[in-house]
C-alpha cells in the first residue's frame, strides 16, 4: 500500500497480545484447541458468552486461558447508542474481566441497544459532533470502569446516516486522540465498507489512527446482489479470509509493523484444522514481515 | 423520534419502511441494504432459541419453530444483550401462543428447555463430603431433622405432561429429528429434576409427581422427616437417592440432637 507512510506504534498496548496469530474461540473446538500441539498465539471470546455465573463455560475459559493469552471482545455494549451505557453490564464485564485475567478488551464503533432493547447486530452511526461527544465519553466510561485501555473496532457498514460531517476514518482519529484508546483494525470490516460504499479502501486505511492499532482482525465475507444487481458484501464471519482481503493484509503489516491478528469465523463454523489454518496463513504473513525487517 | 429510534423501528417489524433518515440512495437500496440489518438482528434472535430449546424445534418442525421465534423477537424483544439469558422468555410465550392449542405439552417442553439453560449457566457450588449421607443414614434421627441447602445448578419443575420421557427419547436419539417417541403417553404427569454432571452437563431425572413441591419445601429450609413423610413412600426413596446421589445439594445442615 504505497499511499501509507509506515507509522511509529506510539500508544501500543503493553504486555497486551502475543505478535502471533489468533482464532475465535468456539466451545466445540475446545478439545482440539487443548490437544493442539502448536496451539495459536492467542484465542479471543465474545464476553456475552461468558456472563453466566458459573458451569462449563468459565471451566473452559480458565482452562484456554492457561494455555493460551485471552482476548475478551464485547458485543453488547452498544458504545455508540444514545441511551447512557447500561451500568449493570458494564459491571458484568469488570466481573468477568476481574475472574479470567484478560490480555485485552475490546468493543465496537456502533450500537445495539436504543430505548432499553438489545438488537443483537452492530448498527451504524451518524458520524457527527453529536455523536463524537458521546462515544467519547461512553469510551472513557468503559475504560474508567475497567481500569484499562480499550481497542475500538472500525464496523462493517451496508447503510449510513444523512447529515453526518466526519468521515469514518476521521472520526476514529478523533475518538483515539480524545479517549486515548486504541484501534482494533478490522481489516475485512474496511474491505466490505469500502466495498459497499464505492470508496478507496487503500485512501480509508491509511487515514485511520494506524499508530494506536493494538490488534488486527480478519474474517470472510458473503458477496449477494446488490438492488442495483452489483455486489453487496455481507460481513458473515462465515468463510476463509478473502484473497483481497489478505493482500490489504499484507499491505497493512508492511506500514504499521507486526502486529497481533485474530482470524474469526463464526457462521457455519468448520471443523478446528480449517480455522487452525486460516491463523496459520497470518502467522506466514507476520513471518514474513519479520524476516523482510531483518534482512 | 431521533435517529436511533428511527433506525430501531423497523429492525424487528418487516412492515415498516427502511428509515428515512439514511443516506439518500435511492429507495430500493435503502430498503435492500436495510434488510441486511433486519435480518442480522431476526438471524441471531432465531439461532438463539434454536440453540436453546432443540427439542421443542424437533417436536414442532424447522419452520414452524422458526416462524414462533420471529413472532417472539418482535412482540418480546430483547432487553438485555446476553442472548443466553434473553432466551428465558420463550417459555412464556408458547405458553400463551396457538402452538399449545394442538399440543398442549408444549409448554411444558419449553419450560424444561429454558430451566436446562439456566442449570449450564447457574453458579458453581461444593458437593458434601462423600460419606456425609453415609454418616447420617447410620442415624435416622439426625437425618430426619437434617435441612438441606441445594444446589445453585440444579432446578426443578412440577409438569402436567410427561416432558422429561420426551425429552430423554430426543437425547438418546442419533438426531434430535430421529427421536422415537412410541410408547410415551404426553398426558402422563412428572416432575422434573435437573442438575449437572461433573463434565458440567445438565443432567434430567423424572420424579414422581409431588416431588417438586417437596424440593421447594426443602428449599424453603423444611426438614427432611416432614418434607418426605408428605410424599408416598416410593416417591420418598426416589427424592431421596437422588438427594443423597447427585449434584443437587450443596450443604447439608446436620442439627445438633440432644440425647433424650
Amino acid at each position: 500500500m504505497r499511499a501509507m507512510p509506515p507509522s511509529p506504534r506510539a500508544g501500543a498496548p503493553g504486555p497486551g497480545l502475543p505478535v502471533q496469530a489468533g482464532i475465535g474461540f468456539k466451545p466445540r473446538h475446545f478439545r482440539a484447541l487443548m490437544d493442539d500441539p502448536v496451539p495459536p498465539g492467542f484465542v479471543e471470546v465474545h464476553a456475552e458468552n461468558y456472563l453466566g455465573a458459573g458451569g462449563l463455560p468459565h471451566r473452559q475459559l480458565a482452562a484456554v486461558a492457561a494455555r493460551v493469552p485471552v482476548s475478551v471482545h464485547g458485543v453488547g455494549l452498544s458504545i455508540g447508542g444514545m441511551d447512557p451505557l447500561d451500568r449493570g453490564h458494564l459491571a458484568r464485564l469488570r466481573g468477568l474481566l476481574a475472574r479470567h485475567p484478560a490480555a485485552q478488551f475490546s468493543e465496537h464503533l456502533a450500537w445495539s441497544s436504543h430505548g432499553g432493547i438489545h438488537y443483537p447486530d452492530l448498527l451504524p452511526l451518524r458520524y457527527d459532533a453529536a455523536t463524537l461527544a458521546r462515544v467519547c465519553a461512553h469510551v472513557s466510561q468503559v475504560q474508567d470502569t475497567l481500569g484499562r485501555r480499550i481497542l475500538l473496532e472500525n464496523p462493517s457498514t451496508y447503510v449510513a446516516f444523512a447529515g453526518g460531517d466526519h468521515d469514518e476514518p476521521g472520526f476514529l482519529r478523533e475518538v483515539v486522540r480524545r479517549t486515548g484508546c486504541g484501534l482494533l483494525l478490522d481489516v475485512n470490516n474496511a474491505y466490505v465498507s469500502c466495498r459497499n460504499h464505492r470508496r478507496d479502501v487503500q485512501a480509508y486505511i491509511a487515514a485511520l489512527p494506524l499508530h494506536a492499532v493494538g490488534e488486527i482482525h480478519l474474517a470472510g465475507h458473503a458477496v449477494v446482489a446488490d438492488a442495483d444487481g452489483g455486489e453487496l458484501l455481507v460481513d458473515d464471519h462465515g468463510a476463509e479470509v478473502d484473497a483481497a482481503v489478505w493482500a490489504l493484509y499484507r499491505d497493512v503489516l508492511a506500514a504499521i509493523g507486526p502486529t497481533p491478528t485474530l482470524v474469526e469465523w463464526d457462521t457455519d463454523v468448520p471443523d478446528y484444522p480449517v480455522l487452525r489454518a486460516q491463523a496459520a496463513i497470518a502467522d506466514a504473513c507476520l513471518r514474513d514481515l519479520a524476516r523482510a525487517n531483518a534482512a | 423520534m431521533n435517529a436511533h429510534a428511527d433506525f430501531a423501528a423497523g429492525l424487528l417489524q418487516p412492515t415498516l419502511p427502511a428509515p428515512a433518515v439514511l443516506h439518500a440512495v435511492d429507495a430500493a437500496t435503502r430498503e435492500h441494504r436495510y434488510a441486511v440489518h433486519r435480518n442480522n438482528s431476526t438471524h441471531a434472535l432465531v439461532g438463539a432459541f434454536e440453540d436453546g430449546f432443540p427439542v421443542l424445534r424437533a417436536l414442532v418442525g424447522a419452520d414452524c419453530f422458526a416462524h414462533a421465534a420471529r413472532a417472539c423477537a418482535r412482540a418480546m424483544p430483547p432487553r438485555t444483550p446476553v442472548l443466553a439469558e434473553h432466551v428465558q422468555v420463550f417459555p412464556a410465550f408458547i405458553a400463551d401462543g396457538p402452538l399449545v392449542d394442538a399440543l398442549p405439552y408444549l409448554a411444558d417442553v419449553a419450560r424444561l428447555e429454558a430451566a436446562c439453560l439456566r442449570v449450564f449457566h447457574a453458579a458453581d457450588a461444593p458437593s458434601p463430603p462423600l460419606d456425609a449421607w453415609q454418616r447420617l443414614q447410620a442415624d435416622p434421627q439426625r437425618l430426619a431433622a437434617t435441612r438441606l441447602r441445594l444446589h445453585p445448578a440444579c432446578a426443578w419443575l412440577a409438569c402436567t405432561h410427561a416432558v422429561v420421557d420426551l425429552w430423554q427419547a430426543h437425547m438418546r436419539a442419533e438426531s434430535m429429528e430421529s427421536a422415537d417417541l412410541a410408547g410415551i403417553d404426553p398426558d402422563h404427569a412428572q416432575d422434573a429434576l435437573l442438575w449437572r454432571d461433573d463434565d458440567g452437563l445438565v443432567q434430567v431425572a423424572a420424579l414422581p409427581p409431588g416431588c417438586a413441591a417437596a424440593l421447594d419445601a426443602l428449599q424453603a429450609g423444611v426438614a427432611l422427616l416432614p418434607v418426605l413423610s408428605r410424599l408416598p413412600g416410593d416417591a420418598a426413596a426416589t427424592l431421596l437417592a437422588h438427594l443423597a446421589g447427585d449434584g443437587v445439594v450443596t450443604d447439608i445442615l446436620v442439627p445438633t440432637v440432644e440425647a433424650t
